[in-house]
């Protein structure tokens, strides 16, 4: 059975992007066939994170000017290129078998201006509209009887808005993903009472993903060496290729907390922990996962896959355990 | 009028062009039909009866649950003296007078020490000698082409009065019997009401097997009928879906006519659909995803489903004096039957993919909307009359030639779902193509002025054949510019008969 699975937020910069595309490489990377859609219509990045020039965009699809063949572009050579080294890869990885296409978004302001019907947008469907809704589903329905998807990932706008309404509408299961903020929190609650509720009482299943939260980010590493006049990358340790010894998870952790963990991080964890708490009383929804802040891929020059170039990566790992919690909950509320 | 092709085609067995490839089955085939009740078994058994008699074969039917005057009623469609001459009714339990005579070849009495059991399953080998006999009867009359059709509705009566076994090899013996003298019949039994091994041992003695199906969703009722199987003989599985119209007969979605596409996917829906909210969908992931959208939306589900206007080119065509009443019903339909086909068989028709276009039966005719190509209209009509003419040149009387008079515009439709929930089309495109069409008379290809003035821009072969006839007032005081296409190979050059009375009421309005 094919799943469809949307990453919103309330606001935008909440990783959306990033954790949607290390997703979708990692399930390509566990065998299935994961088609990647960027429907942030408004302000589409896949293919800036994927470096790619298609010819042919989703915008074109929509408004019926190409076929879904024309938009939907093969990147499982991406995978590929990774799987050199699946030693390292944890056991419940193998050796890709999957594939992986994505379909971009053109970010000119002409297609833009295409998808939401020509209009300044009164809120009112026009009939341009309702077309390439259709077109959207049917593009869903085509993946799933034509292409045998396993996953449909869909990265779409954040807030309340027409193209998002639309790719929450299609999705069995919506990620609302937020970083800790009061703008955030306050946002996402009044977004499950307008939106996600109503999708929810119609099948869909809908978890918080919380991302860039607080307590294992490694700013006494970073300070320490800035002091000295050296940055280092701190994903290098966590290499699969790399000679050193990657850190695990734990590990991490144990040096963390022995170095850098202070009291006022202490004190914002158990503030998040409050909030995050309340949150989820108030939206019934439950926490997916915790992706942490890890400034060496925030402030990296370009975080490209980082679940593929760095497989033991807390981060990688992270994503690894939402793609089991989504994958064990295939019947039951996430 | 409902969509689809009523009697669409030449059908030995009602809807059997779209359940088999390639149409053509032996005569004396013997099929099973089996459904659930309610689905319209009887009705489709009144179908087949009726087709087959109106085609000049004899026609016995059997049924233990109806009397002559039943029977009678079932088919008031029938003239009485036709019905009379030309059918056998028979109620195995009614018609006992010889019930006592051992007549039969095989005696389906299971205890044949048990008197009563005896007497009735003797009722049996009398029924079948009734069936002899009055097949021998058509055999030597000469009132009939010699065909011979039997119905036997329904399996399931005689069950509940003789038991499973002695239908059974009742069964066996007819079967026998029938394919002996080359006699083509249908069983109708409720799926339900009996057991696995009567199915399976019945399917296992006919030819094929016709399943039915019923699903009730919400206010509509939806009834599919498919071929399951068939001996040696390629067909096609999938369910069709049919209605059962005010008159009682049955019609069938003919998929090369009429394609049905997801309310909201738009994707052609392959299989049963899924109807919510007299909505057709392809599958559960689009009704989910509708409901949702409306619930969100807080839109009415019709608002969801908002007809979309698309520029269409009209093609509307009628049979010239259809209607006459001295045309019998079958002539008509046969003539309808042959239009469907001709039409068919044209490029301009047949390669058009079916999502470029739409077809919507009228009766004695049909409107085509083409999505694509403006020239499509006037090509269809073009290669059509090549057709009739080569039709109609051997055809000795008026009676059995085709004419046909078309009526061609464009314009903008909304594309909608109907009362069947099936796509329909209405707007001023097709208004005004019936009300051209309806200007002409036979022969005439009649455009509106906007599809005649882009053809004519478009080729120099247009501006020679298209003409320009005159400003024509239409319903409502509109007025139009008229043309008509003709040159020596089609069309017709005279003046329609309409605009001739025109011209003598209101010269004013008419310049030629």
């Amino acid at each position: 059975m094919t799943r469809s699975i949307v990453f919103h937020s309330y606001k935008g910069g909440t990783g959306k992007t990033t954790i949607a595309a290390n997703f979708a490489a990692l399930l390509t990377k566990k065998g299935y066939r994961v088609f990647l859609l960027d429907l942030d219509v408004y302000a589409p990045s896949l293919q800036s994170y994927f470096r790619y020039e298609p010819k042919k965009w989703l915008n074109d699809f929509l408004s019926g000017d190409a076929e879904i063949e024309d938009v939907v572009q093969d990147m499982t050579y991406l995978i590929d290129g990774y799987n050199n080294n699946t030693s390292s890869l944890p056991s419940n990885i193998k050796k890709t078998t999957g594939k992986l296409w994505v379909g971009f978004c053109n970010s000119k302001k002409e297609d833009i201006y295409k998808l939401e019907g020509g209009s300044s947008g009164s809120g009112k469907q026009n009939s341009t509209k309702i077309q390439s809704l259709r077109k959207f589903i049917l593009l869903r329905e085509s993946l799933i009887s034509n292409y045998d998807a396993d996953y449909i990932i869909i990265d779409t706008s954040p807030g309340i808005r027409y193209w998002s309404i639309n790719a929450l509408a299609v999705a069995d299961t919506l990620l609302l993903t937020l970083k800790m903020g009061d703008l955030d929190v306050d946002g996402t609650k009044k977004m499950y009472n307008e939106i996600y509720s109503s999708f929810v009482n119609y099948g869909a299943k809908s978890s918080l993903l919380l991302n860039r939260v607080s307590g294992y980010c490694v700013p006494a590493i970073i300070t320490a060496n800035t002091a000295t006049g050296k940055i280092t990358n701190f994903s290098d340790s966590f290499s699969s290729s790399d000679s050193i010894d990657p850190l695990s998870s734990q590990q991490h952790d144990d040096e963390h907390n022995r170095v850098s963990r202070s009291a006022l991080m202490q004190k914002q964890e158990e503030e998040e922990s409050d909030v995050i708490s309340g949150l989820c009383n108030e939206t019934k929804m439950k926490v997916v996962s915790a992706i942490p802040c890890y400034c060496d891929i925030q402030f990296r020059k370009r975080e490209f896959l980082t679940v593929l170039e760095y497989p033991n990566h807390p981060y990688a790992i992270e994503v690894t355990k939402l793609i089991e919690a989504i994958e064990t909950n295939t019947t039951s509320s996430l | 009028m409902l969509e689809g092709t009523v009697l669409s085609q030449s059908m030995r067995i009602p809807g059997i062009s779209n359940l088999m490839e390639n149409e053509k089955i032996p005569d004396d085939v013997i099929f099973l039909l089996t459904a659930p009740s309610g689905s319209g078994k009887t009705m489709y058994c009144r179908q087949f009866f009726t087709e087959r008699l109106l085609k000049g074969d004899y026609c016995i039917y059997i049924s233990s649950n109806l009397t002559d005057k039943h029977f009678a009623s079932l088919f008031s469609n029938i003239e009485k003296l036709k019905l009379a001459e030309n059918s056998k009714f028979i109620n195995p339990l009614l018609d006992n007078a010889q019930s006592g005579k051992e007549t039969s070849t095989v005696s389906f009495s299971l205890h044949s020490s048990n008197k009563d059991v005896t007497s009735t399953n003797n009722k049996l080998s009398y029924t079948i000698d009734q069936i002899k006999n009055t097949m021998d009867q058509v055999k030597y009359s000469k009132t009939n082409n010699g065909s011979i059709l039997l119905v036997i509705d329904s399996l399931t009566h005689l069950v509940l009065l003789f038991g499973e076994s002695a239908v059974l090899r009742f069964i066996a013996e007819l079967v026998f019997i029938l394919k002996d003298a080359g006699v083509t019949a249908i069983f109708a039994s409720t799926s339900t009401a009996t057991s696995e091994y009567f199915t399976s041992t019945l399917s296992s003695i006919v030819d094929g097997v016709i399943e039915m199906n019923i699903t009730d969703s919400k206010m509509s009722l939806v009834r599919s009928i498919r071929l399951l199987s068939f001996k040696g003989l390629r067909h096609n599985p999938s369910w069709i879906n049919f209605k059962i119209s005010d008159d009682g007969s049955l019609v069938f979605e003919d998929q090369s006519f009429v394609f049905m596409n997801c309310m909201l996917c738009g994707k052609e829906v392959k299989g049963e659909p899924i109807v919510e909210s007299d909505l057709i969908f392809d599958s559960q992931n689009c009704v989910e995803t509708y409901r949702k959208l409306a619930g969100v939306f807080n839109l009415r589900i019709s608002e969801i489903g908002l007809p979309s206007v698309v520029n269409t080119d009209f093609f509307y065509i009628d049979i010239v004096g259809l209607s006459n009443p001295s045309l019998s019903t079958q002539k008509q339909i046969e003539k309808i039957e042959i239009l469907n086909k001709l039409i068919g068989s044209c490029d301009a028709f047949s390669k058009t993919p079916t999502e470029k276009r739409i077809v919507l039966p009228t009766g004695d005719g049909m409107a085509i909307g083409f999505f694509s190509n403006p020239e499509l209209p006037l090509q269809l009509s073009i290669q059509l009359h090549h057709k009739l003419r080569n039709y109609n040149r051997n055809k000795k009387s008026d009676e059995d030639m085709i004419g046909v008079r078309i009526g061609l515009s464009s314009g903008p439709v909304f594309i909608v779902n109907d009362i069947n929930n099936s796509q329909n089309v209405w707007g001023p495109g097709i208004i005004l193509a019936r009300r051209v069409m309806d200007v002409g008379d036979n022969l005439h290809i009649l455009l509106a002025d906007r599809l005649a003035e882009e053809l004519i821009a478009l080729k120099d072969d247009y501006r020679v054949t298209i003409k320009y006839l005159c400003d024509y007032q239409i319903k409502h005081g509109q007025t139009i510019k008229l043309f008509n296409a003709y040159c020596e190979e089609f069309g017709n050059s005279n003046l329609p008969a309409r605009i001739v009375d025109h011209v003598s009421k209101n010269n004013s309005t008419l310049s030629i």
